[in-house]
């Protein structure tokens, strides 16, 4: 015991000699400087969540797409991270006059100090909306003509109804529009997005039967799905946390919020598979603390614990439920995106309206609420919609069933992920020289 | 001159400089392009046939030696190369048929192999899978029909020679009726099983069996 006391005192001393004296000085440590450093650090914990969401995909589809997930995932976030500074940031929080599309900040290339650190931060909220759609679209799209989607996601789709809710111009929030981190404006806007690429995508190859019955795909690695739920959960702490772009005394009944409907997310999920006599899959006890998390990141900052957890209890039931409603509808969403993001964070954005402290279940505020989530609706699925039709079009965005065979590791590009194991698998990393090109 | 002393006087000048192959592919071609053309047309022959660094710089005296050779007697010349071009083709259609016969073989064994992983009831359905999209395969109707009666009379042999495209499209189409039947899982596990099963024939005919995936 006296040896732990000894060696924790020593790890304090160690932290605090890295620390400059002049930090100590009381008058010498300016507000924003502190601001910045935790908006940074939520930032950071924000780019983290990508790894979260690469190994929770990736987890959930068959080794031979496993390369093509990780990398939809890796270069999304590049191609992303590039589009929105140059137009997504300009579009979400330049000056708006009209309320529904900012006209300044394009490319910014000098600016405040806290321009900067702003930009950074949206950045991983632009990467994030973006990313959630490549674990729907999994194994049977074309990955340049996904990379196109990207674009159109982080360039105009999410910035413009970002500039709706977050800019202080936007319509929706001159309304009073709640939405303190983004279940609406980054979680159901990747969800939107998600439900009409997989309309026009349609199901994998015999997802479901000719009788219309859903057939399980399991994943080629189910480990990955709970270490990919982990990096989520601490990332979202930055993403809550962060957004109250100030480090003040709230963040910590924040990050508790947070916690606790991620918690009960799992709970309610796994609580639903009960009640319907499902079994109470890793995949949908994952999918519902990230469901609980999503619901609660509108209202994370606004409503009291009891109610932070009954929000994600009830996101954890939904996201399980709405795998059913779409399986019953034939869409095959890979990994549950549309039900964990887009119905999740709709339910979120109405949760942050009905539990507001101190003027709870207020019709007005719930009217307000509830046409953020319809606009967000409207505008998202028809636009994605149209993209993906002109994607669709021009590029091709299902690729062949040849390619489906091979998997798209071969066929996009030109490896194997797991190339010493599986040699039972139809196709070996010595077989690549072999096949004929596509 | 009649044709056959030209082509002679042809080959008899350009063989110092040409191995077999490629001698036996320029009378080809002076036949097919050049026969009927006048003699200046030859030096384009000739740029036409010297295709590496060594030949450019051969093309003056190759031509000189042509020419030369047009004035011979017949007596002089070597004999028509003709015969060797023939007995060239020949020997060239014969590996060719014996491939398509190997890449055929294969092919039915891997089928096979994919259709016993299932029960009669299910076997057919693949079959009749297959069958409703034969359409979408181009090919000519010999070739369909031969392909539709293998799959209707579950033949052992499969008649005519196919392109291995259209073998390709057929296994593709195996795998997406096997994904209906089945499921995907099951599916890819079969299609890596039947690949294992039929490894050692490909191998001992010596095809590439993953020219069929």
């Amino acid at each position: 015991m006296l040896n732990i006391k000894r060696s924790g005192l020593l790890v304090l001393l160690g932290a605090m000699c890295l620390i400059p004296s002049g930090v100590f000085a009381e008058e010498a440590i300016k507000p924003v400087v502190i601001n910045t450093i935790w908006v940074l650090m939520a930032g950071i914990l924000v780019f983290l969540m990508q790894a979260g969401f690469a190994l929770l995909e990736t987890g959930m589809v068959r080794s031979k797409n496993a390369v093509n997930v990780m990398m939809k995932n890796y270069i999304d976030l590049c191609v992303g991270t590039l589009l929105f500074w140059l137009v997504g940031y300009g579009l979400m929080f330049g000056a708006n006059p009209s309320g529904y599309y900012g006209t300044t900040l394009f490319g910014l290339s000098s600016a405040p100090d806290w321009d900067y650190t702003l930009i950074f931060f949206q950045i991983m909220f632009a990467a994030t909306a973006a990313t959630i759609v490549s674990g729907a679209m999994a194994e049977r799209t074309n990955y340049i003509a996904y990379l196109i989607g990207t674009c159109g996601i982080t360039a105009f789709i999410y910035p413009i109804f970002g500039s709706w809710a977050w800019n202080d111009g936007g319509w929706l929030k001159q309304m009073g529009f709640i939405d303190f981190a983004g279940s609406t404006v980054v979680h159901s806007v990747g969800g939107w997005c998600a439900l009409a690429a997989i309309i026009l995508l349609g199901p994998r190859l015999g997802r479901f039967s000719d009788k219309g019955e859903a057939r399980n795909v399991p994943g080629h690695n189910l480990s990955f799905i709970p270490i990919g739920g982990f990096l989520l959960w601490f990332g979202w702490f930055g993403f809550n946390g962060g957004s109250t772009l100030a480090a003040g005394a709230n963040i910590g009944h924040i990050l508790l919020n947070t916690h606790m409907a991620g918690a009960a997310g799992a709970i309610g999920a796994m609580l639903i598979s009960i009640v319907t006599r499902q079994p109470i899959l890793l995949t949908s006890t994952i999918n519902g603390s990230i469901a609980g998390l999503v619901a609660i990141t509108a209202g994370c900052a606004s409503m009291q614990v009891p109610y932070a957890i009954l929000t994600g209890a009830i996101g954890g039931g939904m996201s399980v439920i709405g795998v059913m409603i779409l399986e019953k509808m034939r869409l095959d969403d890979v990994v549950g995106a549309v039900s964990v993001h887009g119905l999740c964070g709709a339910w979120g954005t109405l949760a942050a309206g009905l539990f507001l402290t101190g003027n709870m279940f207020n019709p007005e505020q719930i009217m307000v609420q509830l046409i953020g989530i319809g606009a967000a609706f409207a505008w998202v699925f028809v636009s994605a919609l149209i993209m993906y039709s002109l994607i669709s079009a021009i590029f091709g965005l299902r690729v062949s069933a040849l390619h489906e065979q091979r998997g798209l590791d071969i066929t996009e590009h030109g490896e194997i992920g797991y190339p010493e194991f599986g040699q039972d698998a139809a196709y070996k990393n010595e077989n690549l020289k072999d096949l004929s090109k596509l | 001159m009649e044709l056959i002393i030209r082509r002679r006087a042809i080959f008899t000048g350009m063989r110092p400089y040409f191995d077999d192959h490629k001698l036996l592919n320029a009378i080809n071609l002076w036949q097919a392009e050049y026969s009927h053309k006048p003699k200046f047309a030859l030096s384009v022959f000739v740029a036409r046939c010297c295709d590496s660094e060594v030949l450019k710089n051969e093309r003056a005296k190759i031509l000189k030696a042509i020419f030369m050779a047009l004035e011979l007697s017949p007596d002089d010349l070597l004999p028509d190369p003709l015969i060797a071009l023939k007995q060239e083709k020949t020997a060239a259609n014969k590996n060719a048929e014996a491939d398509e016969a190997h890449q055929t073989t294969v092919f039915i064994q891997l089928m096979q192999q994919l259709f016993a992983k299932f029960n009669k009831a299910d076997e057919k359905h693949i079959r009749d899978f297959i069958i409703k999209h034969l359409v979408e395969i181009k090919m000519d109707k010999m070739r369909l029909m031969y392909i539709r009666d293998w799959l209707t009379m579950n033949a052992e042999t499969l008649e005519g020679q196919h392109d291995m495209d259209v073998l390709q499209k057929l296994v593709n189409l195996c795998y997406m009726a096997m994904c209906e039947q089945a499921g995907p899982v099951k599916a890819d596990h079969f299609l890596g099983l039947a690949i294992k099963e039929t490894e050692p024939l490909a191998i001992d005919v010596g095809f590439r069996l993953h020219d069929l995936l």
